[in-house]
């Protein structure tokens, strides 16, 4: 099958690979038919996270159709079509039995490489380095998805592919940052970094009852969907002298009740601060350059939360005092997607979230090179290219 | 309250130790995390993980030389050749290192306990069983062995990760068959 592999650092290309084959009993192959880039591939493409090698297959957002099922699969079948969340769940130990499926303890092939630095390892992910398993990624023709039942949501009629593909892991790691902000009615919540997630978690704060929601970034197309497509407020950073000051005082100078960094470690802004730890990145010392992240827990109303939903590395210069001094609550995690799937079908049915405007370019995946050179320098305005295998 | 102006040092200082960082590459490519992956744990040092089982099942799991095998890793399999008796034979680069070991039962759990050295403190693989906090048994695993060059601390840990894997779901996370397999993934 035809699938874009990681060649090197900065370096795809659309190969032929292997098709994959069912290999445990509770195994699924699904046929991709929509597969998208993420912000979150950047890293690994740009060499700031280590872990990949030649000739694996990226990709993990993703839907398609059920072509193969283990012997032991019993709650989907072949034909249907389904959505696949990006972390893989067992459904049995103990963290997906909390619906902490991203920390499953079953899934990582490779767990004993992350052990070292996490401690206890994550469940592993698809085409998203080997700490965090080594799975074949989704732009590929076919996927091999281990635990069908627990992974393979069946997607309800009046759900077009485009909007089901964004559940996958735009969609539930907004909706788990909205989450963890635990908005009451009147809440203001403001929102770091403009792009899928981001908007997304926007978008999520406004079903859940925020009256204000704030986005902050600083590409005019980007600002311009979250005010027309979301309905937010917009602060582009580069036009104001501090985004701490311009938070502050719009919210009668007591800060957002929450904030959410949808940025991570690719994250750019202004000043010293960034100077600092662009320097340092640059030099591979500290995979980090977390301005958002600082200024996320510097503009934060007293009693907040803070959520991150930015991937970073390791980040020093964490202004531990501001957590403390204003009470403040940091919650973060990777997208639990397999517990907001319902709710989610229930959002998009109900025409609360249409997630399908995400998708800017549709490429074939022949060209999907093409696609992630443009999604990566935010050519045409591209949030999202989507490929069809 | 950031102090911008030791930032700014800091930052300065960096760049003056820029030529020396990048030759130095060794040390700073990918900083932290690829220094810490890269550390190989001892394998002597216990590690430990719970399984939601009760500890006969566990014990017996750890009994069966096919539950070895898998568990323990694609290059050792792990065979009976007479009652209590196993054989581990380990097949890396082309060369073969074999280890007989007896089973024994002891009042922590197993310990598989070269022929050679069974009435002395040598090589062995011990696996302790206990009951653990909130439920389940936790297993406890750790391994000398004749050629100590074959395993590491993430051998054992493996270990016990699969074995959980395959006594909690049926079976063992793997990346068999798949166009990102590795040969020296998904194994010790
Ligand atoms: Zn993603
Ligand atoms: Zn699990």
């Amino acid at each position: 099958m035809r699938a874009l592999c990681w060649m090197g650092v900065n370096e795809l290309s659309v190969e032929t690979v292997d098709d994959p084959g069912l290999v445990n009993p509770h195994d699924v192959i699904v046929k991709v038919r929509l597969t998208t880039t993420c912000g979150s591939d950047l890293h690994f493409l740009g060499g700031y996270l280590p872990g990949m090698r030649e000739g694996d297959v990226i990709g993990h957002e993703f839907m398609g159709e059920i072509v193969e099922t283990g012997p032991e699969v019993t709650s989907v079948q072949v034909g249907d079509r389904v959505v696949v969340p990006s972390f893989i769940g067992c459904g049995k130990c103990p963290y997906c039995a909390d619906g902490l499926h991203a920390a499953c303890d079953t899934t990582n092939p490779n767990a004993a490489m992350q052990q070292p630095l996490l401690g206890y390892p994550t469940g592993g992910i698809y085409g998203y380095t080997h700490p965090f398993g080594g799975y074949q990624g989704s732009h590929a023709e076919y996927i091999r998805v281990p635990f069908g039942d627990v992974n393979c949501f069946r997607i309800p009629e009046g759900i077009g592919d485009e909007q089901a593909l964004f559940l996958s892991d735009a969609v539930p790691t907004g909706y788990m940052g909205a989450d963890f902000c635990d908005i009451s009615p009147g809440d203001t919540v403001a929102v770091w970094g403009a792009g899928a997630v981001g908007l997304m978690a926007a978008a999520s704060a406004k079903i859940m009852g925020a009256e204000r929601v704030i986005v902050i970034d600083r590409f005019r197309d980007r600002l311009d969907r979250a005010a027309t497509k979301v309905g937010t407020e917009t602060v582009d950073y580069t036009e104001v002298d501090s985004v701490y000051e311009t938070l502050r005082e719009s919210t009668g100078g007591r800060g957002p009740d929450a904030c959410i960094d949808a940025v991570g470690m690719e994250g750019h802004g202004t000043g010293v601060m960034q100077a600092y730890d662009k320097v340092k990145q640059a030099l591979r010392m500290e995979s980090d350059r977390a301005t958002s992240l600082r200024e996320a827990i510097l503009s934060c109303g007293k009693g907040g939360v803070v959520s991150v939903l930015g991937i970073y590395g390791v980040t020093d210069k964490f202004p531990m005092a501001v957590l403390t001094n204003k009470s403040l609550t940091l919650r973060t995690a990777q997208q639990h997607g397999q517990r907001y799937m319902p709710a989610l079908f229930e959002h998009v049915l109900g025409n609360r979230l249409d997630p399908s405007w995400l998708m800017t370019h549709d490429l074939p995946l022949t060209e999907a090179v093409r696609g992630y050179e443009m999604f990566e320098n935010k050519e045409d305005d591209c949030l999202r290219a989507v490929f069809r295998p | 309250m950031v102090d911008f102006g030791r930032v700014v040092q800091n930052a300065n200082r960096v760049v003056d130790s820029a030529g020396k960082a990048v030759n130095d590459a060794g040390h700073t490519v990918g900083g932290f995390v690829r220094r810490a992956v890269d550390r190989p744990v001892d394998a002597r040092k216990p590690q430990t993980v719970t399984v939601a089982a009760p500890r006969a099942q566990v014990m017996q799991f750890w009994r069966d030389p096919e539950n070895l095998s898998k568990v323990f890793g694609d290059h050792v399999r792990v065979e009976t050749v007479e009652a209590n008796r196993l054989r581990w034979t380990w097949d890396t680069a082309g060369r073969s290192t074999i280890w007989d070991t007896r089973v024994d039962v002891t009042s922590e759990g197993l310990a598989f306990v070269g022929e050679d050295d069974a009435d002395t403190p040598g090589p062995r693989v011990v696996l302790a069983v206990s009951d653990a906090p909130r439920g389940g048994t936790g297993m406890t695993l750790r391994a000398e062995v004749p050629a100590p060059d074959l395993v590491t601390g993430a051998w054992t840990f493996t270990a016990l990760y699969r074995a959980r894997a395959l006594m909690q779901t049926g079976e063992i996370p793997t990346l068999q068959g798949s166009p990102s397999a590795r040969e020296s993934e998904g194994d010790a």
